[in-house]
């Protein structure tokens, strides 16, 4: 690195920022190298401070931040789920911009589809259980489909041969190969600008998913209803959750999900999940030592953000709602804010 | 770009009293005045083009929610900046998964795909050139430590002086003043002849080799 960096090599970067004293000042004039060197460091400067700025990006974030504006003024800001209507600001020879959507709206515009996939995958379980009748009893105590794409938590799609268990949800099963494209495209259109374009790909692939080739429980039922934060512990220092998060219980289970009845799931990560048949013969799904990957991409997760980590809990940081995740590369625990999925706090993992 | 001191500090005082007080205009003015240099910095803090675009909205909604909020300890501008940094930062952290640039990711690539050269036009291998030089610096600033490229980015994009940058990074002025100096001489030494003292003047995209 630079720890060796001559102190004298300092009066040339300050004197080009006039941050010198006179006396530097007059050593970097009166030095030949100096001065040189100050004058590689102004052209550095200007080539860094070339910043093409898209004009479409400045117009969009512009009207963004108005329609934050008037929805404060309006009384309607509803934090970070703000979706920006669109707002004529451009000058006359730029287009306005069209279907402005906030960013926040844009990462989490799965999660309001939470609702819609899990009332489609009510009425499919339904009439399922309708058309099988008693015969499928014994299917309810697996979770075996047709191998299909699962949409991993930064948007790509990946293959798995079995269900997917997502966090909050009883089970999501691996859609069936016919889905596949419509899956895709919801997955690649979730990193785009598609905005309210996701939203049709999104229930379509929902209804193909459940149509295709699973079998889940009653507890589907409240998926809808369903708040990961209820019960979350809060937290108010590191010190508090750097315990938490080490100790051997209490990490990765999710309140809710403790008791819930649920559908095994054998997915990829299978070192996170264990699945156990307890006496009653109902499947249970204890979490190891991490869960499984968490984000607004997996359709029908009730989670906000995709970090790329694993989730180990949603809590409350200083009474607002945030996700404790683990990230094994970096070896650190991170608080994310569920209202902007903003890292707030990292510690390593001991 | 805009300015983000002297005279313009007034303005921005009174455009943000206009703000509180209702007046979208001036908020509009506000924003627009500060984010072209808002979107530089967060461009070469992440690395990437639309990461940029992204943080630099995320700042923008920010400044809006905090108006209220804002106490005038600090100038309008710092606050702005250390807004659009941590917006910035955030942004890195959530897509830490993905190289910055290049580096055999294929980011610096897609960067590159920002801005089609057609090989056609005989202007092109000029642009090629200048893809180039972009990918290069890129790079180089991606090898820079965060601790280092945030105040040199604050610096020499951001136009802030050393105390402003002192207090969006929390730091002393002295260690401001350390770490832009050694994040330049890294980045001179990454970038070779043409930045370090008495080199040449050929652009970046013709040297291969990196110069201690």
């Amino acid at each position: 690195m630079t720890d060796d960096l001559d102190p004298t090599r300092l009066l040339a970067s300050a004197a080009l920022d006039n941050e010198a004293t006179a006396d530097e000042r007059a050593q970097v004039d009166a030095s030949a190298s100096l001065t040189a060197e100050m004058q590689a460091y102004a052209a550095l400067r200007d080539e860094l401070a070339a910043v093409d700025v898209p004009p479409a990006s400045r117009e969009s974030a512009l009207s963004a931040a108005l329609a934050v504006f008037d929805a404060i003024r309006n009384g309607t800001d509803v934090g970070d789920h703000v979706a920006a209507p669109v707002v004529a600001l451009a000058p006359p020879s730029l287009p306005p911009p069209s279907n402005v959507v906030s960013l926040h709206a844009r990462r989490q515009r799965q999660y309001r589809w939470v609702g819609g996939i899990a009332a489609a995958a009510v009425v499919a379980v339904v009439g399922i259980a309708v058309i099988n009748g008693p015969s499928s009893s014994d299917d309810k105590k697996s979770s075996t489909t047709a191998p299909g794409p699962r949409v991993a938590a930064d948007g790509s799609a990946e293959k798995a041969p079995a269900a997917t268990t997502v966090p909050g949800l009883a089970t999501q099963a691996a859609p069936a190969p016919a889905a596949e494209a419509t899956i895709d495209a919801s997955a690649s259109d979730a990193g785009g600008d598609g905005g309210v374009g996701a939203a049709p790909a999104t229930t379509a692939a929902a209804a193909a998913t459940t149509a295709g080739a699973t079998e889940t429980t009653e507890a589907a039922a409240d998926t809808a209803a369903f708040d990961p934060w209820f019960g979350a512990q809060d937290f108010n220092n590191v010190h508090d959750l750097a315990a938490y998060a080490g100790s051997p219980q209490s990490p990765v289970a999710l309140p809710a999900l403790e008791s819930a009845e649920t559908t095994a799931a054998s997915t990829a990560d299978t070192e996170a999940t264990e699945t156990t048949e307890e006496s009653t013969g109902n499947p249970v799904t204890t979490v190891a030592a991490t869960s499984p990957p968490f984000g607004s991409s997996l359709p029908g997760s009730p989670y906000p953000c995709d970090t790329g980590e694993r989730l180990v809990a949603p809590i409350l940081w200083m009474g607002d709602r945030a996700l404790l995740v683990r990230s094994d590369d970096i070896g650190e625990f991170q608080v994310v804010s569920a209202a902007t999925c903003a890292v707030l706090v990292e510690f390593p993992i001991s | 770009m805009s300015t983000s001191s002297g005279s313009s500090g007034t303005d921005d005082l009174a455009l943000l009293e206009a703000a509180r007080g209702g007046d979208r205009n001036s908020l509009d003015q506000l924003l627009r005045r500060h984010y072209d240099r808002v979107f530089a910095v967060c461009r070469r803090v992440t690395g990437h083009e639309s990461d940029a675009a992204d943080a630099a909205q995320e700042a923008m909604i920010l400044i809006v929610r905090g108006l209220a909020k804002f106490d005038g300890r600090s100038s309008f501008a710092t606050w702005v900046y250390r807004i659009a940094t941590n917006a910035s930062l955030d942004e890195l952290r959530r897509k830490r998964r993905r190289p910055l640039v290049g580096l055999g990711s294929g980011s610096a690539d897609q960067d590159a795909d920002d801005s089609p050269v057609d090989h056609a036009d005989p202007d092109s291998g000029a642009r090629i050139d200048g893809i180039g030089d972009r990918m290069l610096l890129d790079r180089a600033l991606a090898t820079l430590a965060e601790d280092f490229r945030v105040p040199v980015v604050l610096r020499d994009v951001g136009c802030l002086d050393y105390g402003e940058i002192a207090d969006v990074l929390g730091v002393p002025v002295g260690t401001v003043k350390s770490r832009i100096a050694r994040g330049r001489a890294q980045l001179a030494a990454s970038l070779g002849p043409k930045y370090s003292h008495g080199g040449n003047q050929s652009p970046p995209s013709e040297r291969q080799t990196e110069t201690p």
